[in-house]
């Protein structure tokens, strides 16, 4: 079987090797892509929609279809982790809980959550397989979150001018949450980003992209077409489509935090998101 | 011979990208083990993005961002941004098929304590 | 309003699926009445559509106002119009049949089955609407990321099956992007239209004159091949359809295999135009063993399953060799009786799934288990009965029809082999769908599960049968389905006339 496949997969290899003889070298200019289409993009991107990144303005003016499919898609992803591994907590069934008393470190191990109230000042729940924390981890740790976070807005807003946009910032979004959930616990994360919270963001990030889209509509524009909104944010067409950008950008990252961050919890704690790294 | 050394030091990235796209294949079909599997059509789908993102290469050109000095006259001294659109939605895409594969082996091991495909497989026979 | 028709199509299933998130927290009881409503409203103004389509001729929508080829396009022509109403139509019977077993199926998780739901369907409508050959690839990806999911919950091995779709599945569709890549390098255009006209300026005689575009050709059909499951590359099909829950499988089994075979007669018609795409003599023989290898393999696989839903299945792999083949033989017939075939294998398999769901239900799927069928469910069972006629290609259901121009396209091509493989595989049909029916009719009903006093005794006796059919909100939608394959076959002509010989060009022989 194995030799079977390395032989096909070598076939394929030489066969694919032969295909490439007529297309153009590395860096060529007068290659077809070079000279169709993309000069458009590369010309119309500042004078039709105010934003100098052409990565940008083709994202998500000139194909900003394609990227709403592709939110719907990171979208599609949390809502397929949740559907295929949350563990949803049936009645009647007993989970063992672990609370550490903070002075003495005993820890008591109790059938149901309710006896201690789970902000006591006293005893702090803990997972499993609790380790002490390394202190100089964990305080450096959330040191970085605020400033990862400034960051990831930075490359939020700045995405019309340098190298950024939604998914870059809403990716350093949720990476903040997911150092938080690496260096202390799950639950940390939990209280700071709710699973509830998580989905309806994500449903809002998207709601928002596609909502810009169909509100053209009733300005008379076709779907996604921010240009429609120059009457109403009362400017230009180039600076409304800027406008535009920046509030479909918005709705992505949001998607994307918190997406990632679902996705995160609920692999990282086999669906109960309860424990986990 | 000079020709073809010459032809191949204009397309070796080609080749490069189609050996790569050769392993990442080779480990979706011959491991066994599920999560090589996935890692596999990960580097099957990279291979394919380094494909787009070379097209969009320019000789001479910087990054795809407006430099005041030179103004947008002249579009061949930029790379050309549609691949690198296209390929960051590929790469999300790629990011949220592997995310659901994790899942499904996450609960594959749960259900049969093995991720190891042939296992798997015996012991359902075995039922 | 009307232009805006063709987004207006997508937009509520979109919008639907993320009310039925956010309606998990705040409105859990009104969820499947919010997803039914979105899937009928896509299906108002994909009827809507179509009826304006068919009457005026294409309409091209640009999104996002910029023209095509710096934007993405809609192209609602009167082909893409028809099929777009069918699949949201499929899309909406199904969802109204299996309210129950999707509360049964999947108790705590029925509003992220919605959306995923939802969004599956969305995806399916994309791909048969959009003008732009790397939208597709991201819709493609769509349709396919909510159907692993779907799939996945049902028997032991749904989460393997389903996990093995996924890989193949991602597979297709990244050959897919790749021939798309090797498209663009050589002409630097991504919308259909426009690649159509460079290709035709880059080859003029045929495929054959350049390696790339013909290395192309082949590795896009290598991804369409693998995703809809033709014989080579079937392994994953018939597992994923049948270890998952019945309603999962009665969206996706008959939406994906027939919306990929519209991709590759879109590619044909509007990517590459019929003459360049079968200029490769070579590509239309091999892909014409293959074709006639899964008529013949799925054909003979399906005799000797045990039940209905996995013998289902492997009639679908048959059906795909159908479509492919008859896409390859290089006539007008035959593409006329690919793309018949599309709209009438869609009714027919969305028919028998559903009438398979049904049975499941009420008997079980074992052919064991379903004696006495036409007396206990004699509505399931004569839906049954029609879908099974319509394929074994029965006048007057479509079935019949669109056999009849692909065999009267094979015999002008003079491909005997493929033409022998379809009376064959019609043949085959009959001798299943017959098993099926003497069982119905003739055979001895299993006791009924739960009241079950006969089995007690020492012998066994005749057991008294009666009428155990479904609630009219589950067969309603079948009924209606079932209507449509007689109201097909009696159309036929008008919609070949409107929707076949619109798109197809005038000079193909």
């Amino acid at each position: 079987m194995k030799r079977l496949a390395l032989f096909a997969v070598i076939l394929a290899g030489v066969l694919f090797a032969a295909t490439a003889s007529e297309f153009p070298r590395l860096g060529a200019v007068d290659s077809a892509p070079s000279r169709h289409v993309s000069p458009a993009y590369i010309q119309g991107s500042q004078p039709q929609t105010h934003t100098p990144n052409f990565v940008t303005s083709v994202l998500a003016d000139y194909r900003g279809f394609d990227t709403m499919f592709e939110t719907t898609v990171v979208f599609l992803a949390g809502m397929s982790c949740f559907f295929i591994l949350r563990a949803l907590r049936r009645r009647g069934v007993t989970e063992v809980y672990y609370y550490r008393h903070k002075p003495t470190g005993v820890v008591l191990a109790m059938l149901t959550p309710r006896r201690i109230p789970p902000r006591s000042s006293c005893f702090e729940r803990i997972d499993a397989d609790w380790m002490p924390q390394d202190m100089v981890v964990e305080t450096m740790c959330l040191f970085m979150v605020p400033f990862i976070q400034v960051f990831a807005l930075y490359v939020i807003a700045h995405g019309h001018y340098s190298p950024g946009g939604g998914f870059q910032g809403g990716v350093l979004l949720a990476a903040s949450f997911i150092l938080v959930g690496l260096s202390r616990d799950l639950r940390t994360v939990e209280s700071l980003l709710t699973e509830k919270t998580a989905i309806l963001a994500a449903a809002a990030g998207v709601c928002i992209y596609a909502g810009t889209g169909l509100l053209a509509l009733c300005f008379g524009g076709n779907f996604l077409d921010y240009g429609a909104y120059a009457s109403f944010f009362g400017a230009a067409v180039p600076a409304a489509r800027s406008m535009g950008i920046l509030i479909v950008e918005i709705g992505v990252a949001l998607t994307v935090m918190a997406t990632l961050v679902t996705i995160y919890k609920l692999v990282s704690s086999r669906g109960t998101v309860e424990e986990g790294l | 011979m000079h020709e073809l050394f010459a032809e191949f030091g204009n397309k070796f990235h080609y080749y490069a990208y189609f050996a790569i796209m050769m392993i990442g294949l080779y480990a979706m079909i011959a491991k066994t083990n599920l999560l090589k599997k996935c890692i596999g059509l990960g580097i099957f789908q990279t291979a394919i993005m380094l494909f787009y993102v070379s097209i969009g290469a320019k000789e001479g050109a910087g990054i795809p961002i407006i430099d005041p000095a030179l103004g947008t006259a002249d579009p061949a001294a930029y790379a050309n941004p549609l691949p690198q659109v296209l390929m960051l939605t590929a790469i999300v895409v790629s990011v949220a098929t592997l995310g659901v594969a994790l899942a499904l082996i996450q609960n594959i091991h749960r259900d049969h304590g093995t991720i190891e495909e042939d296992e798997i497989l015996q012991r359902l026979r075995g039922k | 309003m009307t232009a805006q028709l063709p987004i207006l199509a997508v937009a509520p299933l979109l919008f639907g699926a993320f009310a039925v998130t956010v309606g998990r927290f705040l409105f859990r009881r009104a969820n499947y009445a919010v997803a039914a409503l979105a899937l009928a409203a896509s299906f108002a103004a994909s009827v809507l559509l179509a009826i304006r389509i068919l009457s005026q001729g294409t309409a091209i929508y640009f999104v996002g106002g910029w023209p095509p080829p710096i934007g993405i396009s809609y192209v609602a022509d009167p082909l893409s119009a028809l099929m777009l109403a069918f699949v949201s139509g499929a899309a909406l019977c199904t969802f109204l049949a299996s309210k129950a077993e999707i509360e049964t199926s999947y108790p705590l998780k029925n509003s992220a089955f919605f959306a995923l739901f939802l969004l599956a369907v969305a995806g399916h409508m994309g791909i048969v609407i959009t003008g732009d050959a790397f939208n597709l690839y991201v819709l493609i990806e769509v349709a396919a990321l909510s159907g692993y999911a779907i799939l996945a919950q049902g028997r032991e091995r749904a989460m393997l099956s389903s996990l093995n779709y996924l890989f193949v599945g991602s597979l297709g569709a990244s050959l897919y992007l790749l021939g798309m890549g090797y498209l663009y390098i050589m002409t630097g255009s991504l919308n259909m239209a426009d690649l159509s006209g460079i290709i035709g300026q880059l080859a003029p005689d045929g495929l054959s004159g350049s390696t790339a575009l013909a290395a192309a050709w082949g590795v896009i059909l290598a991804g369409l091949f693998v995703k809809m499951g033709l014989f080579p590359f079937h392994s994953w099909l018939p597992a994923a359809y049948s270890f998952s829950a019945a309603p999962a499988a009665a969206l996706v089994a008959p939406l994906t295999t027939k919306v990929m075979a519209y991709v590759l007669v879109r590619m044909i018609l509007s990517v590459f135009t019929p003459d360049a795409a079968w200029s490769l003599p070579a590509v239309n023989t091999l892909v014409l063993i293959l074709a006639t290898a899964a008529i013949l393999y799925g054909s003979f696989c399906a005799l000797a399953q045990r039940s209905l839903r996995k013998m289902l299945c492997f009639i679908l792999l048959s059906e795909v060799g159908y479509m492919v083949g008859g896409a390859f033989l290089g006539n007008r017939a035959a593409l006329t009786g690919t793309i018949y075939h599309i709209f009438a294998d869609l009714l027919m398999t969305l028919c028998l799934f559903l009438a398979a769901s049904n049975v499941e239900r009420g008997t079980g799927g074992r052919f064991s288990d379903m004696g006495g069928l036409f007396r206990r469910m004699p509505v399931t069972a004569a839906a049954m009965a029609m879908g099974g006629l319509s394929m074994i290609g029965v006048p007057p259901f479509c079935g019949f029809f669109s056999k009849w121009y692909l065999l009267s396209g094979a015999i002008s091509a003079g491909s005997y082999v493929f033409a022998g493989a379809l009376v064959l595989s019609s043949l085959v049909n009959a001798v299943l769908f017959f098993r099926i029916f003497e069982i119905g009719f003739f055979g001895t009903p299993a006791a009924p599960s739960a009241s079950s006093g006969e089995a007690a005794h020492g012998h066994p006796e005749p057991i008294p049968l009666f009428c155990d059919e479904m609630p009219a909100a589950r067969l309603a939608p079948l009924c209606v389905v079932a209507a449509g394959l007689v109201a097909m076959g009696l159309l036929t002509g008008e919609i070949v006339r409107l929707a076949v010989n619109a798109v197809l060009p005038p000079g193909l022989g």
